[in-house]
């Protein structure tokens, strides 16, 4: 499937063409780094650091947090790697899939000792500086409060999807590879996802 | 269906080209539906209102932007990890190699008192027998006991075991 994501900005002055070739080439600097290319390793982190970064911070309570959680990401993506679970077979998915399944299920990890330790997500309300309150903007932070606890809310399949469509900007073919799920299942999730925040977000139904 | 969704078999593309995931091939269809449906272009508003708060929150400038680089950082702990696996194989290496030494040099010791020993007297053991009055009357038991209670077999096999052990 082609679509806006095959090509998109990844930081300055990089842009990168994924897919079948991004594979290819992530293939590449992930065996060149393990060959002792220090730099394959910071142009591989480079390259998915803004996709990783707005997937676990989805599940994260800040800045600071989202970035450990994105290197924990990066880590355990590289040794899986090292050991061969992901190069030595072949037929396997891509690393970019590989990476971002690491990195929702360590989202997805946090999340529950977060709630587990009934510390809430930090809200958005809770980020913005006091001066720059206003209503409007007090509306739109309680607008995305909510948003943002109605996805939390998801079931997690739904969550999932909807994540990796709107904050990594997969296609929903990666989507599918990523999740184990078929392409069709993806977009069910999808779509159910999709409704049900509409619906919060026309005051049709509550977080 | 309510007034204000979208019309039959709209919803899906609606959601999907708000979030820019629309496959080509359904372009046309939505494209040629759109500026005659009110109630489409009003729900495709809403989801792109939807998908824009979802998608709110510090933005991946500010997630990129701030802080060391991600890279090097990520580099760093790598190479600290790594550092640590080599340290922690050495180590390792090291307490199992001292492990197999002392086992070596402990060996013989270990393996001589495991080992049966040569009788003494064969002849005495093999008429031994334990002599429980002796020992009832050298342990702490017999003089606990009162003169009306009577010797159990466990007390009898107790004190049995401490006579062989006075012995050896």
């Amino acid at each position: 499937m082609a679509d806006a994501t095959d090509r998109r900005d990844v930081g300055p002055g990089l842009r990168v063409v994924v897919g079948e070739a991004g594979a290819r080439a992530d293939e590449a600097l992930v065996r060149a780094f393990l060959a002792g290319d220090d730099g394959a390793f910071g142009e591989l982190v480079r390259r998915h650091e803004r996709a990783v970064l707005s997937l676990v911070h989805r599940y994260a309570r800040g800045t600071d947090d989202a970035r450990d959680l994105a290197q924990r990401a990066f880590l355990k993506a590289f040794q899986a790697a090292r050991r061969s679970r992901w190069l030595g077979s072949s037929g396997a998915v891509s690393f970019r899939a590989w990476l971002f399944r690491i990195a929702v299920n360590l989202g997805r990890n946090h999340l529950r000792d977060v709630l587990r330790w009934r510390r809430a997500p930090a809200t958005v309300a809770e980020q913005l500086p006091v001066a720059a309150v206003g209503t409007a903007v007090l509306e739109r932070a309680e607008r995305e409060r909510a948003v943002r606890a109605a996805v939390l809310g998801l079931p997690r399949r739904q969550r999932e999807v909807l994540t990796l469509r709107v904050d990594a900007e997969l296609p929903f073919r990666e989507i599918a590879e990523v999740l184990g799920i078929t392409e069709l299942n993806a977009r069910v999730h999808f779509h159910h996802a999709a409704r049900r925040l509409r619906d919060v977000v026309g005051g049709r139904e509550k977080p | 269906m309510r007034a204000d969704t979208a019309c039959p078999g709209m919803d899906e593309l609606l959601a999907e080209r708000a979030s820019g995931v629309l496959p080509p091939e359904d372009c046309p269809r939505l494209d040629a539906h759109l500026p005659g449906c009110e109630r489409c272009r009003a729900e495709l508003a809403r989801y792109e209102e939807t998908f824009g708060l979802v998608r709110e929150g510090p933005r991946s400038s500010s997630l990129t932007g701030g802080g060391p680089d991600l890279a090097s950082s990520t580099l760093r702990l790598w190479n600290r990890h790594r550092r640590r696996r080599v340290v922690g194989v050495a180590v390792g290496s090291g307490v199992l190699a001292a492990a197999a030494a002392v086992s070596l040099a402990l060996a013989p010791g270990l393996l001589g008192k495991s080992a049966p020993q040569p009788m003494k007297e064969d002849a005495q053991l093999a008429s031994w027998e334990p002599d429980v009055d002796g020992a009832l009357e050298a342990s702490g038991l017999s003089r606990e006991l009162d003169q009306d209670e009577e010797m159990t077999t466990v007390d009898v096999v107790l004190t049995a075991f401490d006579a062989a052990e006075q012995r050896y």
